[in-house]
């Protein structure tokens, strides 16, 4: 009877395999690479969630610039330190931060290797470090080249690049804006960017273009978009898609010579986005399986392909979840409380998940799209297909509360992780 | 016999009361699990934005009433009809009871 019963309640409540490392005499180590939404939220928290585990978080940038909210530097809206978040509020919870570029990862060891050689190694290791750039795609497009025909797909010195370019245009310029094919991330960010700098040149240099030349037919709140542009930026948008040959094949930097498969043009300012794929580091450790984005299950995002190896936000194959700072932010909540199942010797069940993506039009012009994701038994899949985007002719109501959410989502959501 | 049944009425005393405990902390559990992702927006303890409202602390009916009025559109409310349609009554009564046991 005794018996019976112990093993009846160990079966619910107790490990019915790991041993809990929770409470072992060492405190496991979990080691995060990348310091973003993903990272950022992941290391505080689990600190806050069991204090005595030790988390080493590795980050290259003193200095944090998030991608959203940074086309407001390019529409003039706020300066470039609007969006710049020291990671210095990250050693507040007792996160030990190792300001470091990585040179190498060894899934296997749950080790990161940084630049100078010395090896990081955790129980657990959690990979967040985003995206890097096909440059080869692109004719001509390099790092240096951009430079001269800056992305500003990763915020910071390079939003500062073409917004100092933007600024230094005449008025009756024209400023070309080149998307990539799908997936890419912040798929209606480009959108959010080319309404803002439409914006700025609307107020001050009003005789510009832009033109943009896409490799996707169709995109991310397009009904929104193109109904904000028609009533706020008319004339001032041209936009060629993919099946009209939009697609940017070459660039020469030196002459802002941009070309598609049908047509060349020179730009005055040209922000030409490269196709992209998961950071290469995580490339060169086999962790994408040969796909240019890394496969996860669905439930704590740990890697498909080694144990204990979890990888959250751009660089993994999300399932339904777009490529966006709050889909990163949700998924390193899930992956604490997956983590810190695993290390009780817990099961954790699936959950419902949440990504709410703002874009603005002009500043007081805000539309959304609100989703719902279930963690299924293969990947996290979308509850609602219909009906996820604000109404068209909402109104300006409708559109100002929407853009002051997005500012009151963005102060929350960084004030947390940074602050 | 006596024993027997003074031993067999402990027992299902435990198993009420372990099953209790266990239901009720299966319930905050998926409360928990689910307020999640309301944080983002909402914020991690539940305190609200500049604009978006805060959840912790809110009397667990009124909050919960609240919900379900809103899976309907409501003038001047974009955001949430689209997210709560998702959500089943079990579910509401699960997230509104764990911000109403969350310090305001």
């Amino acid at each position: 009877m005794t018996i019976a019963r112990r093993s009846f309640v160990s079966g619910l409540l107790a490990a019915p395999f790991a041993p809990s490392l929770l409470h072992a005499r060492t405190a496991p180590r979990v080691v995060i690479l990348g310091g973003g939404f993903g990272g950022g939220t992941l290391a505080r928290a689990l600190k806050r969630a069991a204090p005595t585990l030790s988390v080493t978080l590795i980050e290259r940038e003193s200095v944090v610039y998030t991608c959203p909210f940074s086309n407001g530097v390019l529409g003039g809206m706020w300066a470039l330190d609007r969006v710049g978040f020291s990671t210095d509020g990250l050693r507040a919870d007792g996160i030990e931060l190792i300001r470091s570029d990585a040179a190498a990862i060894e899934p296997e060891r749950k080790t990161v290797v940084l630049a100078d050689g010395s090896r990081i190694s955790g129980d657990v290791l959690v990979l967040a470090p985003g995206i890097d750039f096909k440059w080869s795609a692109i004719e001509g497009m390099s790092p240096e080249a951009a430079e001269l025909l800056p992305h500003a797909w990763k915020a910071g010195r390079q939003t500062q690049i073409l917004r100092d370019q933007l600024t230094a245009m005449d008025d009756g310029g024209l400023v070309v804006v080149s998307i990539p094919a799908p997936p890419f991330r912040c798929p209606p960010g480009p959108y959010e960017r080319i309404s803002l700098i439409a914006h700025y040149l609307m107020h001050h240099k009003p005789a510009s273009k832009i033109l943009v030349l896409d490799a996707q037919d169709s995109f991310s709140k397009q009904p929104l978009f193109e109904e904000a542009w028609e009533a706020l930026y008319p004339g001032m948008i041209e936009r060629v898609p993919g099946s009209a040959s939009g697609a940017v094949v070459a660039v020469d930097a030196a002459t802002r010579r941009i070309s598609t498969g049908f047509d060349d043009v020179t730009a005055d300012v040209a922000n030409v986005i490269p196709p992209q794929t998961a950071a290469r580091i995580l490339i060169d450790a086999g962790l994408d399986e040969g796909l240019g984005w890394c496969p996860v299950e669905p439930l704590g995002f740990e890697s498909r392909l080694v144990k204990d190896v979890y990888i959250l936000g751009d660089a993994a194959l999300q399932g339904d979840m777009p490529k966006s700072g709050f889909s990163a932010n949700v998924q390193a909540k899930a992956c604490a409380a997956s983590i810190l199942a695993r290390l009780e010797g817990r099961a954790v069940n699936p959950t419902k998940l949440i990504n709410v993506c703002y874009s603005l039009a002009a500043p007081d012009y805000g539309f959304s799209v609100a989703d719902v994701f279930i963690q299924g038994p293969e990947k996290v899949t979308l509850l609602q297909a219909e009906g996820r985007i604000t109404a068209l002719a909402a109104g300006a109501q409708a559109h100002a509360a929407e853009a002051a959410h997005a500012k009151s989502w963005y102060d929350t959501i960084t004030s947390e992780i940074f602050g | 016999m006596q024993p027997k049944s003074l031993h067999f009425q402990f027992l299902t005393m435990l198993a009420f009361a372990f099953f209790g405990q266990a239901g009720q902390v299966q319930a905050q559990d998926a409360g928990a699990q689910l307020a999640m992702a309301c944080g983002s927006c909402h914020g991690l303890n539940g305190g609200g934005g500049e604009t978006i409202p805060p959840l912790a602390g809110r009397d667990k009916s009124e909050l919960l009433e609240q919900m379900r009025a809103l899976k309907e559109p409501h003038e001047g409310v974009t955001i949430m009809p689209r997210i709560l349609r998702a959500y089943d009554d079990d579910e509401l009564k699960a997230l509104a009871g764990h911000f109403a046991r969350m310090e305001p």
